[in-house]
């Protein structure tokens, strides 16, 4: 008998579909880790339970469907009654992907041969799962999953891959929020190794958000390594959030708003030809339209100088936007992602516009930044973090690829990770966002997805096979998630840490030693 | 020139019509003689027995026999070949045993595999009743279906066993008839029945098909069954007692005395052991400790699996373990005839033994 609890026999199917017999009262979970013996070979095969279904000794195809009728007229007849010798008759089949096997070297390997016809299914052991752990990254999120049931493994990607992009998706509920609490919370302790920009359009990562909830706030690095920009500070929370007019760009405005063509060629004339250094939108903000297609912008129709005039007021009007170039904090914010930072950027007061409007701006100058140090200096530039821009509702600003000529997300997407700069795309709606924009994404973090849409569009742009896990992703729990990354072998089970309880066991910096009894006696004197 | 036209198709219309007719005066037909064909007598020749139509139909509980052992008894067999003149046959019977809703133990035989000539198979029928214990009384003219009545002598001797087994309150139930047949003789039947007795324990034959007949034609069951829906409603077990004395003042008892005096001890009933069971059956009952009411309430415990309503389900689960389900029968088969090539017999001959021309007719 096996070692480990004894789950069943293979009896085929192929290479990528291979099915098991369990007992009746073998209780599967989808999402289930569990291990194929092939002993003549000495390998030993890794599946993951992918659909389970009940088989019956009877040759009869339609037995199941009259014992059920037997038993419901048994309950009409008030005589209510059982099945006889269950497990005898009935039985489960599972069907199982192969994710791999270890061979006698101890190596893993991709599926290409089918294990032994009739092998023992049992649980993993921690052996089986032991070549996992060693392409496990820094950026811990989580414990491997298998099924329902936790495996003492710990599930990250490597900090070096966030350059590559991250998404994650789930629709509300399923744990998002903590999710990203947890991520930035491990780039939080990672000692400056990496730098984080999050928009916050919530306001729930600073302090938790909800009562009982911890946030990047309680976390042990926090007054080291967080920073904390907000339109609305509260007093010794955060720093108040001021970006100059002169820093906002054309491209900035059509990333915000979507524009007609006719719009966004009067927008260039405006800027052109208004004045430079945020005086055009100022203008555009206090003019007259009449007047201004009587002056510079007489050759744009008076309705679409209008729209520009309106919107232009809008963005004056901000209490964050601020004409004195001087009192912007663009460079500050970059200064800290150099630095290694965490950077909240709460924009829970702001709407939507106007908050595409700020992260587009802070993205811009990051990426700005980061391309000019690459071509100009090297050496500074290797020496800067890998950074990560992380952003709600990621769905907005990343439509079309197309719009990469002027939207900073689209570009980033694309060429930030020669920049070391990553985005992590958060979104509840996966199938709004450009298909080629999602293969750029490496990792995907995928929870909960009620919408077999955004299965599907995960499905065929995801680094690794889902094609068999629809089930699976639409059954995720909250806290449950899929984690795919070109470092891991398989798309990996895991249930994400709660934040609440994961900062317990962060480590803080070290606090500074106490001063010797008498160090100082005498020097006053 | 005169020719005849042929139809295409026949138009036997009129004769379905006809056969329908028939069958229901059939089973309409009046009477109160209960009969069976020659092969498989109620009762000793010259007897009879009499059914009146008002016989009672006694409605029963349901008895969960609580701790109480059930013992089934059942055979499989086939004929792999029949030449007609000789045959290759196939056979095993198998007990299960069953208490509390579980199944806890399932015996059967090795699979028996024979070919037999007529006269093999006489002598093969004479072995098996030696070791029933029975010395065979007469030279046999023919021997037909030998497989069956080989698979038969093998469960009357599980019956033994299991009632040697068995201990005083169990049941011991077995599928087909508990009289004697052609075959069956009854210094076969008579010791087991009276090993029942003797060791208090309930010997019960559940008879799937049944050929009894009362009045003249008119199959037993279904208009028992028919008859019982008309007084007790289509939603009731209810049992009849068809031969023995159903008003003798022990009838409530396990019967003492051997009733007819013709050695055998099993009453014949006709029941349905559940409300919602499709079918009635005839059930023959050698009553080692309980009275027939409770011996129906026990019966009818045993028949609520939802898989096979109204049917005990020890036998049900019996018949699954002997049975010889298609695949292993082309295994068999398949194996014969590999077996016969390797000894030298040529494809043709193997062809022309183990063919079936009806299947070449039929296809």
């Amino acid at each position: 008998m096996a070692d480990h609890p004894y789950k069943g026999r293979i009896f085929g199917r192929s290479v990528l579909d291979v099915r098991f017999r369990a007992f009746y009262g073998e209780d599967l979970f989808l999402g289930e880790l569990l291990v194929g013996d092939d002993s003549d070979k000495g390998r030993r095969y890794l599946f993951r339970v992918t659909d389970v279904a009940y088989g019956s000794e009877s040759s009869d195809e339609s037995w199941a469907e009259r014992t059920a009728g037997g038993l419901m007229a048994m309950d009409d007849a008030g005589e209510s009654t059982a099945a006889r010798d269950l497990e005898r008759r009935l039985y489960k089949v599972a069907k199982v992907s192969s994710l791999g096997y270890v061979g006698p070297e101890g190596h893993f390997h991709k599926p290409k041969s089918l294990p032994g016809q009739f092998g023992m299914v049992t649980e993993p052991s921690d052996a089986d799962l032991a070549f996992l752990s060693e392409r496990m990254g820094d950026i811990e999120i989580g414990r491997l999953r298998s099924g329902e049931d936790t495996v003492d493994l710990p599930v990250g990607i490597r900090g070096e891959t966030l350059p590559s992009h991250v998404g994650v998706f789930a629709t509300t509920g399923m744990g998002k929020s903590n999710l990203m609490k947890v991520l930035s919370g491990q780039i939080l302790a990672a000692a400056g190794r990496y730098a984080l920009l999050l928009f916050d359009p919530h306001g729930e990562y600073l302090s938790g958000g909800g009562p009982g909830r911890r946030g990047l706030a309680h976390h042990p690095w926090a007054q080291q390594r967080l920073r904390v920009y907000s339109p609305n500070p509260k007093a010794g929370e955060a720093s108040l959030l001021r970006l100059s007019l002169a820093e906002l760009s054309v491209d900035d405005l059509r990333t915000a708003w979507k524009f007609s063509g006719p719009q966004s060629e009067a927008l260039e004339s405006a800027r052109a030809l208004l004045g430079d250094k945020g005086i055009w939108l100022q203008r555009l903000a206090e003019e007259e339209p009449e007047d201004l297609k009587d002056a510079e912008l007489g050759r744009h129709a008076l309705a679409t100088i209008q729209v520009l005039c309106r919107r232009a007021r809008r963005i004056v009007q901000l209490p964050l936007m601020t004409s004195d170039p001087s009192q912007s904090l663009t460079g500050k914010v970059l200064d800290d992602l150099a630095d290694g930072k965490v950077v909240l950027v709460d924009t829970s007061g702001l709407e939507a516009v106007e908050e595409t409007l700020v992260a587009s701006l802070l993205t811009r100058s990051l990426l700005e930044e980061r391309a000019t140090a690459y071509r100009t200096d090297r050496e500074h530039f290797g020496r800067l973090p890998r950074t990560l821009v992380a952003l709600e509702e990621a769905q907005r600003v990343l439509t079309r690829l197309d719009d990469a000529e002027f939207n900073v997300f689209p570009r980033l997407a694309r060429e930030g990770r020669k920049f070391n700069v990553g985005l992590c795309a958060v979104t509840q709606q996966p199938k709004l966002i450009d298909a080629e924009l999602l293969s750029q994404f490496n990792t995907y973090f995928v929870l909960g997805l009620a919408d077999e849409r955004d299965r599907q569009i995960l499905r065929s742009s995801s680094k690794q096979d889902l094609s068999d896990l629809g089930p699976e992703i639409q059954t995720l729990m909250p806290g449950e998630a899929l984690v795919t990354n070109p470092e891991a072998p398989f798309a990996l089970p895991t249930r994400v840490h709660l934040y609440e309880e994961w900062i317990t066991t962060v480590a803080g910096p070290e606090p500074a030693k106490a001063r010797p009894d008498g160090a100082l006696r005498g020097f006053y004197d | 020139m005169h020719r005849e036209v042929q139809l295409l198709v026949h138009d036997y219309a009129e004769r379905v019509r006809d056969a329908a007719g028939y069958l229901s005066r059939l089973l309409a037909d009046d009477g109160t003689r209960v009969d069976n064909p020659t092969d498989e007598r109620l009762a000793p020749e010259g007897d009879q027995i009499e059914l009146r139509p008002d016989a009672e139909i006694i409605e029963m509980g349901s008895d969960p026999g609580v701790g109480v052992t059930v013992a089934a008894i059942d055979g499989g067999s086939a004929c792999l070949v029949n030449g007609r003149s000789f045959w290759v046959i196939a056979y095993r019977a198998g007990t299960i045993w069953h208490r509390d809703r579980c199944t806890f133990n399932e015996d059967c035989d090795q699979l028996n595999f024979l070919a037999l000539t007529q006269s093999d198979a006489k002598a093969v029928y004479a072995d098996a009743l030696r070791r029933n214990g029975v010395v065979r009384d007469r030279e046999l003219s023919d021997l037909g279906g030998v497989v069956d009545v080989l698979r038969e002598l093998a469960e009357w001797h599980r019956v033994t066993a299991a009632l040697e087994q068995a201990a005083p309150g169990d049941l011991v139930l077995v599928d087909g008839s508990l009289h004697p047949g052609a075959f069956l003789p009854p210094s076969l039947v008579t010791p087991v029945h009276q090993l029942a007795l003797e060791r208090e324990v309930d010997l019960v034959g559940v008879t799937k098909a049944s050929k009894l007949r009362w009045g003249r034609y008119a199959p037993l069951v279904l208009r028992v069954r028919r008859r019982a829906e008309c007084e007790v409603g289509p939603d009731a077990r209810w049992f009849l007692q068809v031969t023995g004395d159903p008003e003798a003042p022990d009838a409530a008892d396990p019967p003492a005395e051997d009733i007819g005096g013709h050695g055998w001890r099993s009453e014949v009933y006709v029941a349905r052991l559940a409300r919602r069971g499709p079918y009635a059956f005839r059930v023959d009952a050698v009553r080692g400790r309980r009275s027939s009411e409770e011996l129906f309430a026990l019966l009818a415990g045993l028949s609520d699996d939802p898989a096979f309503l109204g049917y005990p389900y020890p036998l049900a689960r019996v018949h699954q373990v002997v049975a010889l389900p298609g695949h292993l029968l082309a295994d068999l088969r398949r194996d014969l005839r590999e077996a016969c090539l390797r000894q030298g017999l040529s494809e043709d001959d193997v062809d022309l033994v183990m063919r079936d021309y009806h299947l070449t007719l039929n296809a």
